[in-house]
Formats: C-alpha cells, structure tokens, sequence
C-alpha cells in the first residue's frame, strides 16, 4: 500500500500543476474523511483499528483521482462516507468487501449528481481552492467527442502529456505510465490485468474505431481517453477485488474491457471503466475457481475462512 | 372479563405490527415498499390498499382456513388474494388515477405479498368439537353450540387484530420510507415544498440503490432497538432473581 501511494505522489504533483492547489485540496479532504470515517466506525463498533494499513488512504486519493476539478468540497467526503462504511467496512473490512470501494463511491457520485461529475474544466484555468467554482470554461472530453462522431479537441500529445479537461488524476498518460512501471517492477501489481483490459479496448477500437481520422488515431485515442488507464492500472488490480490466477486475471481484464467498450459505446454515461470493473467484481471468484479447475484438473478452489 | 380482552387486541395488535412487522422484521413485501416510494402519495396508497386486502384475506381464511383440504389451501388463497385486490385496484383507478399510474402494477403485486403475510401466519386453532348430545349430561348441552361458537367469533376478531395489525405495520414501513425518500430525494413532502430541504436534493435515493439502503439501514435501527430491549429485559430478569436470592 505504501508504494502505491508512493506512485500517487507523482500525479497528485501533476494534477496541482494543471488545476491549482484545488487538488490538492480536494485530495487531502479525500484521504481525511475516508481515514476519519474509517477509524470513527472502528472505534464505534469497538473493533480493532484498521487504519494503520494504508487502505483508507488508498482508497482516499483513488476516490480523489476519479473526481473533475470543479467538484465541490463536500464531494469527497460523502463519497469517503460511501466507500469506506457502505461498500468497504458493512461488508466486513479489508480483504472482504466485495467491491472496489472506491470506484463504487466515485459510480455513487456519478449516479446522485450527473451533472457536477460530466462538468470538466479546461486545464491552467484559476480555480479556487475552497470555493464551490460557479463560472469556469468547461472543456469537451474526447469521450463526448468520439461518442458524438467527431474528432477530439485535443491532440495525441496533450492527451499523453495530460493538458486535456479530464478527471484529477487521470490526466496525464506518461506519468501514469511511469507509475504503473515502477509498480510492476516492485511486484505490487501484476501485468495480466491491465495488458488484457488495455489491450481488449485496443482491440475493440481498432474493430469498431469511433475516431474519424483513421484506426490508429482511434486506438490510441479510445486508450488515452477518459479514466480507463488510471482504472485498469490502479484500481482494477486492487489485490482484494480481482483474481488471483493468472488466467483469472486475464479473463477479468477482457471482461472488464468489452464491458467498458461496450458502455462507452452504447451506454447512457460517456465513461464506461468505473461501472465495468464494478461489474465485473462480484465474478472475481468464480473466474479464479475456473482457472483453477482448467489448471488443475478436477480441483475445486473453495473459499476458507480464516 | 372486557378489560382482559382488549388487553389480549391490544397485544395481538401490537405483536403484529412491531415485533413481527413484516417489512421490517421479516422482510417480508419488500418490494413494492422498494419501488414505489419515491412519493408520500404513493406510499399512502399502497398502506390504504394493502390494509384492504389484508382484511379481506385474513377473513376468507378464518373462515375457510379448516373446510379445505391441505393441498388447495395455497393456490385457493392464492387465487382469493388476486380476486380481492381487483376491487381495491378498481376503486384506486376510479379515486386516485394519478396515483395509481405512478404505482403502476406494484398495486395488483400487493396480492402476492399480501398471500405472503397469510401463509407465515400460524393456521387458526380448531374450533371446540361438538360433543355427541348422549355423552353429555342434559345441562351441558346447552353450553357445547354456545362455546363453539364464541370460539368461532373469537378466530374471526383475532384474524381481524392479525390483518390490522400486519397492514398497521406496512403502512409504518411504507410511509416512512416514502416519506424519508420524498423528503430528501426531491425536497417536496405529499407534493408540498420543504423550505429547508429544497437545496439538498439527493437524487440517489430516488434511484432503487438508494432504496436498497434506505431499508437497509432501517431494518438495521429496528434490530438494534429489538436487541437493547431484550437485553435490557434480560438484565431485568436477572436483577430480579439475584435480589430474591440475596
């Protein structure tokens, strides 16, 4: 947990870059709340703190990542309340839920208040730090604008270097890439599930490419777009709510990705990672007992409780 | 005689309607109390209509309850709650139409959920066997069709006190879930403006997760309120043997 938010670090750096020092505020309230609503339901329920493993300060700054800049400040903490009492502690604390809770808080923010979530501010636009932001130039995402048939606004480079309109920490695709390097280097995420989730959008897009300008445009846009690197680097290989077998994993990632192209293609929200992987979290353990039996054959995983 | 009589209502009532409600103790009829609720209005319908057809279902039962054999009891009872609830749907299109468009086909659902009530309910007692007139001595006689047929009197009053108060206790679920989704959800309450609220407006709860959580976390203040009252029964119980021991 700790190299994890070691990796944050980076693009939490970037983030400020581009939108002020309203990430990082919204981010420490983020990790705030979820620590403080973490270790209030611990203390009253009278059950041993768990907050010295990390887990509520991951999930902090994902909740925070998955967030516009413009969201107000309040925003982060009812989705901390969600993430961390409803979807993580109610189903019985680390290791047990059965959902990512941060992605189920950012799909909850999403769902109860559209509008703030699809509003995007155009990067190196002052923004205020505690203040709800009323006027503010909004930007069209490339997803609006592969979904509505038309080349996007920005170009290859901005959309890697991450000076696009976009979620906090989504922005930028090298230091994403970076991070995601220096984790699968350090062992703590593993190659299966982003190369398959990745890779089955790549495919789908190159298929049934979106992009006027050609399939490659279409590729590389459909990949840099939206929140789906940041979801299938960081949030998707969460250890507790993805499989364990290799060929589980690699099941899960193109699960998660035709789900994905199939949302942002048909779906009513132009952002279709978030509700996949939530999706596709409660076939974690089905997809790793059927690994298991194609490896070994006629052997049954079963679920032991410690 | 009377007051120990309208003690035993009382408490059938009350049983009925809070320690073994059926939407928020057994979980019973959650789903039109899920669906629907987005309105006071609507939950205010789908209370009046349910309390309706319970009454009307509870009696058939205590009625006919022993005359069927064992195997027709489900779908006859079945097939009477659906024949009731056509009346009361009938009458709430013809009284409410609005209303009754916004339920939608959750009003006619409340006959399956309303046939779920009856059939966890434990089957009505026999009534008193009416002795041969030989055995008995010439006095008795007299009293045997009398008792019988207070006895059947009795079934149908309890079967009444069971209908009001399982109908009393989806009506409290009813009305405060919709209550607590109108007033928070769209900031209006039996379509009248809360000034306070009006700002709040939390769209999720109008959604079915929000449902979901709303029952959810009601179901769970029901338990806890159940708990600390047994606990504190038992604490009671147990203070008074130790201070007739000691």
């Amino acid at each position: 947990m700790g190299d994890l938010l070691i990796t944050m670090v980076p693009i939490l750096l970037l983030s400020c870059y581009y939108y002020g020092a309203r990430a990082f505020v919204l981010t420490a309230v983020s990790v705030v709340s979820c620590v403080g609503f973490e270790a209030l339901y611990r203390k009253m329920l009278r059950l041993p703190r768990s907050v010295g493993d990390l887990s509520a300060m991951a999930t902090g700054v994902i909740l925070a990542f998955n967030l516009p800049a413009t969201a107000p400040v309040w925003f982060p903490v009812v989705g901390a309340f969600f993430a961390v009492v409803i979807v993580k502690q109610l189903f019985g604390g680390l290791g047990r839920n059965i959902f990512n809770p941060a992605l189920a808080a950012v799909v909850f923010l999403t769902v109860s208040w559209p509008g703030v979530m699809s509003s995007f501010p155009l990067p190196f636009n002052p923004l205020p730090a505690f203040a709800t932001p009323v006027h503010f130039e909004t930007g069209r995402t490339a997803l609006s604008a592969l979904r509505a048939g038309s080349m996007p606004d920005n170009t290859l480079l901005e959309m890697f270097l991450g000076s696009r309109p976009g979620y906090l920490g989504a922005c930028a695709v090298i230091v994403m890439l970076a991070a995601a390097l220096y984790l699968l280097y350090r062992r703590i995420i593993s190659w299966a599930i982003p190369a398959a989730f990745v890779g089955t959008v790549a495919a789908a897009a190159a298929i049934f490419p979106r992009c006027p300008s050609g399939r490659l445009d279409s590729v590389l846009f459909e990949v840099m777009s939206g929140s789906l690197l940041f979801i299938a680097l960081f949030v998707a290989t969460d250890p507790v709510t993805s499989p364990v077998t290799t060929v589980g994993r690699l099941l899960y990632g193109f699960c998660c990705g035709l789900l994905t192209v199939l949302l942002r293609y048909f779906g009513i929200y132009p952002e279709g990672a978030c509700f996949a992987v939530l999706l596709m979290n409660p076939f974690v353990l089905a997809m790793d007992r059927l690994a298991w039996k194609l490896k070994v054959k006629g052997g049954t995983l079963q679920y032991v409780e410690e | 005689m009377w007051r120990n009589r309208a003690a035993r209502c009382g408490r059938t009532l009350w049983r009925e309607c809070a320690s073994r409600n059926p939407v928020l103790v057994r979980a019973l009829a959650v789903s039109p109390v899920l669906a629907v609720t987005v309105s006071l209005k609507n939950g205010v319908l789908i209370s009046i209509v349910m309390l309706l057809e319970l009454v009307i279902l509870f009696l058939l039962r205590a009625l006919f309850y022993r005359r069927l054999p064992e195997v027709l009891r489900g779908p006859v009872f079945f097939a009477a709650a659906g024949a009731a609830i056509t009346p009361l749907w009938m009458a709430a299109r013809y009284f409410v139409p609005d209303v009754t468009a916004a339920v939608g086909f959750y009003l006619p659902l409340l006959a399956a959920c309303a046939f779920a009530f009856v059939a966890t309910v434990p089957a009505p007692a026999p009534l008193p066997v009416q002795s041969s007139p030989e055995a008995e001595e010439p006095g008795a006689q007299a009293t045997a069709p009398a008792v019988r047929k207070a006895a059947g009197v009795r079934r149908i009053v309890h079967a009444l006190l069971e209908a009001a108060g399982s109908g009393l206790g989806f009506a409290f679920a009813a009305v405060a879930v919709s209550g607590i989704r109108e007033a928070i959800g769209s900031g209006t309450l039996y379509d009248r403006v809360l000034p306070g609220l009006e700002k709040l407006k939390f769209a999720f709860l109008l959604l079915p997760p929000g449902a979901f959580l709303l029952l959810g976390f009601l179901l769970a203040a029901v338990q806890a309120v159940h708990l600390r009252r047994k606990r504190r029964t038992r604490a009671g119980e147990e203070e008074e043997t130790s201070g007739n021991d000691g």
